[in-house]
């Protein structure tokens, strides 16, 4: 791990890369106590690997000194800054433009926006002709917090995907997660994000019960399970995306049966609890969905464990996987929740059913993260 | 692993022994080895996927699968399971029809949960977790 600071930045000493590593604990529970504070004037984090100095933003002068005792808690060095625009903010406006929804840069704004916290800015990067076009300074009289970069506009191009066993990046849901050094296997339903730049896979609960334990897709590791909850009607884990392989990919994504390479786009999440009723269609992806066996009916809003049942036989290596609604003909998918399990002594018999943890409920326990979506 | 041969032998005919000893004293159970490694029927099941092969101890009763890289993980059987320990190998039997022969491959379906697992087992938890099998399944095919 040394070694990859010192790829990163050839000036720094081996002490200062040792030191930020050893630190890097301290900042992540800094940083979770910070997210779970869920401050709505919260303005992102940086970490300044040069001088180990971590950095903390907020729009509201009063919580400067909060943040500061928060970092001595810690054990952080840490500076704060008062700053324009909350994270959350800049976000969103990051998702749009990177959707292809910014009213202004409509397709042009496609995958080339980052926000950079230091800046408090969302930077887009387009051609040096469009630079002109739109002009860099009227640009950011309609985009207060964006700033229009000119260079070269990134090409994502995605790894190959052959199946849900072997999908390359980006990270989407309905492959196949494993349990580093175990035979125990699951499926991925979601991607999500926090304010503080995290980004986190969704799985069952049962699944990833052991909290710190590794999961991995295909030969790349994901990261380790932080959280989990298997009570009543809640029964999910988040995994911590700390590959950059799967991290720097983008989410919002589910895998695609009929055209793997081509990841589909998870467009809506539902909010509500009450959007689920009975005799509504909802299909499973996951590790043994297919045309054929994926899609039924909703028999009960709150069935066993006051869960969503469904009239559908799913297999032992479903749970984990993302229960969505598909509009005949449409483009749009609907998130609607994670697979928990059901009649386990069957597969894909006539006679069955299936039960999983709703979106709005794992929202309920997951409050600083939501679902990655593509609008 | 389990024993084999003579100790085998010799081990199972030392607890058919203490069985008919207990009943003679009045108990009414087989606890120990043929139901250490299961727990009680629960409605529904987890649907996370394992596999392995079946291995386990005749003297605490406690299982384990054995994966492709010799790595071995605890599990216990969730329902009306019962481990024969009398012949060789193994067996595991659900509601008293055969299921399992210790040294099988098994998919199985199920999930984690906190426990400590069996007194004595030569393999411990995983962090104090443990894998329970709610049933045994054919993965299907997939188009």
């Amino acid at each position: 791990m040394v070694d990859a600071y010192l790829r990163t930045y050839p000036e720094m000493s081996t002490e200062r890369a040792l030191a930020n590593l050893y630190g890097q604990e301290d900042r992540i529970r800094l940083l979770e106590a910070l997210g779970e504070r869920g401050d709505a004037n919260f303005g992102g984090s940086w970490f300044d690997a040069l001088t180990g100095i971590e950095h903390l933003a907020t729009t509201d002068e009063a919580l400067l000194g909060t943040y500061q005792d928060l970092a001595a808690a810690f054990g952080v060095e840490a500076q704060v800054h008062l700053v324009t625009f909350p994270a959350e903010e800049l976000r969103v406006l990051s998702a749009t433009i990177n959707s292809g929804l910014d009213p202004v840069l409509g397709l042009l704004g496609v995958d080339q926006s980052s926000v950079d916290f230091e800046q408090n800015a969302v930077l887009v990067t387009v051609t040096p002709v469009v630079y002109e076009t739109l002009g860099g300074a009227a640009f950011a009289a309609s985009h207060p917090s964006g700033r229009l970069v000119p260079g070269t506009p990134i090409v994502l191009q995605d790894d190959a995907c052959n199946s849900r066993y072997a999908c390359g990046a980006p990270l989407r849901g309905g492959v196949v997660l494993h349990l580093v050094a175990s035979s125990k296997n699951c499926s991925l339903g979601y991607t999500s994000s926090a304010t503080d730049g995290s980004r986190w896979a969704i799985t069952a609960g049962h699944c990833g019960n052991q909290l710190n334990f590794n999961w991995r897709h295909g030969e790349q590791v994901i990261g380790p399970v932080r959280q989990t909850f298997d009570d009543a009607e809640v029964d999910v884990s988040r995994i911590r995306i700390d590959n950059g392989y799967w991290r720097q990919a983008g989410g919002g994504y589910l895998y695609d049966y009929h055209n793997p390479n081509t990841p589909a786009r998870l467009t809506y999440s539902i909010t509500q609890r009450t959007t689920i009723e009975i005799n509504e269609m909802v299909c499973l992806n996951a590790q043994y969905s297919t045309p054929s066996y994926s899609c039924e009916v909703i028999t009960a809003a709150y069935g066993p464990r006051n869960m969503p049942s469904v009239d559908f036989d799913a297999c032992p290596g479903d749970s984990g996987g993302a229960w969505i609604f598909r509009p005949p003909g449409g483009t749009s998918q609907w998130a609607y929740g994670v697979h928990q399990g059901g009649t386990s002594a069957t597969c894909h018999a006539l006679f069955g059913y299936s039960i999983f943890t709703t979106v709005p409920d794992t929202n309920i326990v997951f409050p600083t993260i939501r679902i990655e979506v593509r609008p | 692993m389990i024993g084999s041969g003579y100790g085998h032998a010799v081990r199972a005919a030392l607890l058919t022994l203490s069985v008919v000893a207990l009943a003679g004293c009045g108990s009414t159970t087989i606890d120990g080895p043929a139901t250490a490694a299961v727990l009680p029927d629960r409605d529904g099941g987890p649907e996370a996927a394992n596999s392995g092969v079946l291995r386990g101890d005749p003297d605490s009763g406690c299982l384990w699968l054995e994966g492709p890289n010799g790595q071995r993980e605890q599990v216990m059987l969730v329902g009306d399971f019962h481990v024969d320990w009398t012949p060789e190998p193994a067996r595991v039997e659900l509601d008293g029809e055969p299921w399992a022969d210790l040294g099988e491959f098994l998919n199985v379906g199920g999930g984690g949960e906190a426990n400590e697992g069996v007194a004595g087992c030569p393999v411990g938890t995983s962090g104090g977790h443990l894998f329970l099998i709610f049933s045994r399944f054919t993965p299907p095919p997939t188009e």
